[in-house]
């Protein structure tokens, strides 16, 4: 595989300070074009109206750090077209992407989807969390709990939560305020999925608080 | 010296699916019941859990989950005239132990019998004639009839979260069941499992040829589901480690996810683990069971008196403690005379590898233990054997359980067992083979039997179980048959390479078929052919049920688990509605 | 060879409550450890010589080829002497109780050699067999070890006690084994068994793959060592 270093094409001036502003991709040639117009809508949305995913995500991928925005660097390509598509059909609700996921065309979501799986993730420093509630987190993410009757997180996340390409998505080195709120999500049924209902249910609000804190202090390997 | 415990109402020899069932129901009607088990406490967490619970090697070809053969093996010989030898290691079939026995590492396969089942003699005989068997074969009615289970099956389907489609709701033919299943008082509990690419390619070969594919009824669950006893299972995600292996999702319906916790939470049930059973006690008369001894971890010996005595250490092992506690004579092939032991029988399995183009991915490790799709066309008596010369039949499916790759990388035949081409084969086909999966019944014969064996001992110096078995000639002819017809649906798959692979005798040892071990301590209306009665009480000892596959007069096409279930709630009423109101011989 | 029932104390504090990734010392028992996988063990059943027989014989078994490594190099000797040295190669997975008689085909395995007797046993003969001829089998030139292996296969040799296609059988199950199994085990290394043959693994959550029929799922393959967690951790994870 080769690696090109993919320069802006435009300096967009991006409103979070210390973004990279490049990234390193490794495109087969027979992707450029999906790459290529990948890297346009990220940085520049669509002329449909959709906001360049920069603008929360980053063009890196790593977003602004506070777990409002997931990061995405990294993510599988399948997994991230499948999010959009499910936000652009409304089976996935967010008032933010589901108008953006709408605006965009079918060869445009795998665009985007191609653009930030080729990004590395970088190894951010996580945030603060006791050693005891990140050794809690990561005792259910490896071994579960029979009290709660809920498997280990691994078993279907991957190993240190690097996620089983291309449908579980990884989860070492995703904010942890993200992850507790998706599993929020799951819990209230906002977010539906038949794998994660009943996890997401019989968690203990300070399990989620600890699978969270555990996964994103959870290192990737930064090659694929 | 034993030590003698203070007495109890219950005593249930091996917790599984039939002890964990019956203690439970027992339990809730105040008795006090302890359960004995051989084996270890075991949970889904953190027993089952995965990467690890997926390790090949331990679990498969180590058998980490199985009866400890180098306490409590078996003998084997084919033939009366021979002399039976040990069985070293498992490998043909594979008796469980530990909590929740072999329900914790089945596959979940879960079907009814036929109504044809129940009355298979008087059946055959009224279609075909009473010429029509062979003179060594010796099939029996059960003395209980479908009809009467059938309320029975549902509650167990109910309770392990089955999965599937109805296809005879109540004499009415459903689209996308099983058209020629017993009928059914409603639907399963959840939808049939997604389907598989092998399955898909079956579907539309078996409905071209006029046959009438479905999906195999599975209890891998389909999605999120509480049951009866107020337990929530999860979906299964098709990991491809299902026999053989826990289940790391709750998603398959064993003791552990479907009733033992329940159960645990009950003061009057009791769990001894590690805890070996070695007889039976029987009071002078010997019609009276007084309760068991077992030896616990340590080797010390305890006498626990108990009122009931509920036998349920799967199949084999019911009918070795009935022979080592003297409870029913035992067969003797030569006379005929005696009845424990007699009509054991097995599973007579079968394959058509199938060769599909390189650029089929069937993506084979993708997986429930019950994936498969499934004709029913051939199964028992579901066509017309008149002009054929032998009676039964086997359910054709066709998917995996798994692809894991020391149990599974099938080559052409032709290809050397080792070498260059042998791994080039390898690598070519383990991801475009299917291997359809031919379940056939077992006819019971005359000189299938089991017995304890004369001269090797288990660990408490008992008498081993002794099995003499061959395939009768009638299964053999069985087996042929439909494995060739269904070498025409490989062939109309489009596949490259068929191997029709039909079962042939001797039996061996040596190459896993089935742990569908039946019969030895049947049921039936008669006490000269049958250990118990039809509501699965030995006639020798009243206070003694025995509830196992053991029960079977003869195997069907099917796994039987499905039917165990039905018997095992159908005892159970039987005890709470009969038995415990007015002690003594039900029938 | 016989042993009473209760002499099995060492078997049962192995069976009550150990698992094959604990980081347990003790000898012989543990695979390639999950804290700190090597992939080259210090041997410690097979001496210098069936090593040289083993990595000589396994590699005819499952040759490298252009693409794809064979056995020698995917470590299943390696394998083999971890398997001798722990339970299995010491026979505690057998009923070894004695009258040991010849039996019949369907009868199985009935001599009465541990695993790692009747490799010793085999090896010593099949070495002595070459040494007496002034050669080594790992020597050979590769038709004539294959055509050596084919006449072990065949049966008909006695090598010490041990009908020679007995030791072939088992030899090419170790050797199958040591290609495809989980490489905690010391075999399979870097997966390469896997990967050449596209099983993706001990990870495998297919709920949202099993019904795209036909997708082609090209991904690095995951083991059980893979998850390694902190020591603590993997010191919590037991079970049977």
């Amino acid at each position: 595989m080769t690696r090109n270093h993919i320069l802006r094409k435009t300096a967009l001036a991006i409103p979070f300070a210390g973004a990279l502003l490049v990234s390193y991709s490794t495109a087969h040639p027979a992707q450029t074009d999906a790459l290529q117009l990948g890297t346009q809508i990220v940085a520049q949305g669509t002329t449909n109206g959709a906001i360049a995913c920069a603008r929360c995500h980053g063009f890196d991928g790593e977003a602004d750090g506070s777990g409002a925005f997931p990061k995405l660097a990294g993510q599988f390509p399948q997994y991230l077209a499948k999010q959009l598509r499910a936000y652009a059909s409304g089976s996935r609700q967010n008032a933010l992407m589901q108008p953006i996921a709408k605006g965009l065309k079918d060869a445009e979501i795998d665009g985007v989807a191609k653009y930030y799986a080729s990004l590395h993730p970088a190894a951010l420093p996580s945030g603060p969390a006791t050693a005891q509630l990140v050794a809690r987190g990561e005792q259910l993410a490896k071994l579960g709990d029979l009290s709660l009757r809920v498997q280990a997180c691994e078993s279907c996340h991957g190993p240190n939560g690097q996620g089983e390409p291309p449908a579980v998505p990884y989860l070492a080195g995703q904010y942890s305020h993200y992850i507790s709120v998706q599993i929020q999500m799951f819990r209230h049924g906002i977010r539906k999925s038949q794998q994660m209902q009943d996890p997401a249910h019989d968690l203990r609000e300070q399990d989620i608080a600890a699978v969270a804190a555990y996964f994103e202090q959870a290192s990737r390997p930064t090659t694929k | 010296m034993p030590q003698t415990l203070k007495e109890v109402d219950v005593v249930v020899i091996g917790v599984g699916f039939a002890g964990s069932i019956l203690a439970k129901e027992l339990a809730a009607t105040g008795l006090n019941v302890v359960g004995l088990e051989r084996g270890h406490v075991r949970h889904s967490v953190p027993d089952f859990q995965a990467p690890a619970i997926h390790d090949e090697l331990k679990y498969s070809v180590r058998k980490g989950m199985m009866q400890d053969v180098t306490r409590e093996a078996m003998t084997f010989r084919n033939q009366h005239r021979e002399v039976a030898l040990p069985m070293r290691q498992w490998e043909a079939f594979l008796p469980g132990t530990g909590l929740g026995g072999c329900g914790v590492h089945w596959n979940g396969q879960i079907w009814r019998y036929q109504v044809a089942d129940f009355i298979y003699k008087s059946h055959v005989e009224q279609r075909y004639g009473k010429k029509f068997l062979d003179p060594d074969l010796r099939i029996q009615d059960w003395g209980v009839t479908y009809q009467e289970l059938e309320p029975y099956y549902d509650r167990f389907e109910y309770l392990l979260g089955a999965s599937g489609k109805a296809g005879n709701l109540n004499g009415k033919i459903e689209q996308g069941g099983n058209p020629l299943e017993a009928p059914r008082s409603r639907e399963y509990p959840n939808p049939p499992l997604k389907e598989q690419y092998a399955g898909a390619l079956f579907r539309k070969a078996a409905s071209d040829l006029g046959y009438h594919p479905f999906l195999q009824p599975a209890a891998n669950m389909t999605r999120p589901y509480t049951n009866p006893e107020g337990l929530t299972l999860n979906p299964c995600v098709y990991c491809g480690f299902c026999e053989r292996y826990g289940c790391e999702h709750f998603a398959k319906a064993s003791p552990q996810t479907v009733i033992l916790p329940v159960l645990m939470k009950n003061p009057n049930f009791e769990l001894r683990t590690e805890s070996q059973v070695l007889r039976i006690n029987l009071d002078s008369s010997g019609k009276k069971a007084t309760g068991v001894n077992y030896m616990d971890a340590q080797g010390r010996e305890f006498e626990q008196p108990a009122n009931l005595v509920l036998l349920t250490a799967f199949a084999l092992n019911d009918v070795r403690m009935l022979l080592l506690s003297g409870i029913g004579q035992p067969y003797d092939p030569v006379t005929e005379k005696g009845v424990v032991g007699r009509n054991y029988a097995y599973q007579t399995q079968s394959y058509v590898p199938t060769f599909l183009k390189e650029d089929i991915h069937l993506n084979s490790f993708m997986a429930a233990g019950a994936s498969g799709t499934v004709i029913d066309d051939f199964s028992v008596d579901n066509f017309d054997h008149s002009a054929l010369g032998f009676i039964g039949g086997c359910y054709v499916l066709c998917g995996s359980t798994n692809a894991r790759p020391i149990e599974f990388h099938p080559t052409p035949p032709g290809t050397p067992r080792w070498g260059r081409q042998w791994k080039d084969a390898v690598r070519r086909h383990y991801n475009h083979t299917a291997i359809f999966n031919l379940s056939g019944t077992s006819s019971a014969s005359r000189w299938n039997y089991l017995d304890l064996d004369p001269t090797y001992r288990d660990a408490w110096g008992l008498p081993l179980l002794r099995m003499t078995f061959d395939f009768p000639e009638n299964d053999l002819r069985m087996s042929r048959y439909v494995t060739n017809k269904a070498s025409e649906i490989a062939r109309q798959m489009g596949a490259t390479v068929v191997v029709d692979q039909p079962r042939t005798g001797p039996f061996t040892t040596t190459t896993y078929q089935s742990t569908h071990n039946t019969g030895g301590a049947i049921i039936g209306s008669d006490p000269a052919t049958s250990v118990v009665n039809r509501y699965c009480q030995t006639w020798d000892v009243p206070n003694v049920f025995v509830v196992g596959a053991c029960n079977y007069p003869q195997n069907s096409s099917y796994n039987p688990t499905g039917t165990l279930g039905a018997l095992i709630y159908w005892t159970a009423d039987a005890l709470k509605s009969r038995y415990l109101k007015h002690p003594g011989p039900l029938v | 060879m016989g042993e009473g029932p209760n002499s099995n104390s060492r078997r049962n504090f192995l069976r009550s409550g150990l698992i094959a990734i604990s980081t347990a010392t003790l000898a012989g028992e543990a695979p390639a450890l999950l804290a700190n996988p090597r992939s080259e063990v210090t041997p410690r059943f097979l001496n210098e010589s069936e090593r040289r027989f083993l990595q000589a014989a396994v590699e005819r078994l499952i040759p490298a080829d252009e693409k794809w490594p064979g056995a020698a190099e995917a470590g299943v000797v390696n394998y083999i002497d971890l398997q001798m040295a722990g339970q299995w190669g010491k026979g505690e997975l057998l009923y070894r109780h004695g009258p040991f008689r010849k039996g019949t085909p369907s009868q199985g395995y009935q001599l009465e050699y541990t695993p790692a007797e009747l490799f010793r046993r085999s090896i010593l003969a099949i070495n002595a067999h070459f040494s007496t001829q002034g050669k080594s089998f790992d020597q050979l030139p590769p038709a004539e070890k294959d055509a050596y292996l084919t006449s072990l296969e065949k049966g008909g040799i006695d090598l010490d006690g041990v009908p020679s296609n007995t030791f072939f059988d088992f030899l090419l199950k170790h050797t199958v084994e040591g290609f495809l199994s989980d490489p905690i085990y010391g075999g399979n290394k870097n997966k390469i068994a896997w990967k050449m043959i596209g099983f993706p693994g001990a990870y495998s959550d297919y709920y949202d793959l099993i019904d795209k029929h036909g997708v082609e799922l090209n991904r690095e393959p995951m083991g059980i060592g893979d998850g390694a967690g902190s020591p603590s951790m993997n010191a919590m994870r037991g079970g049977h």
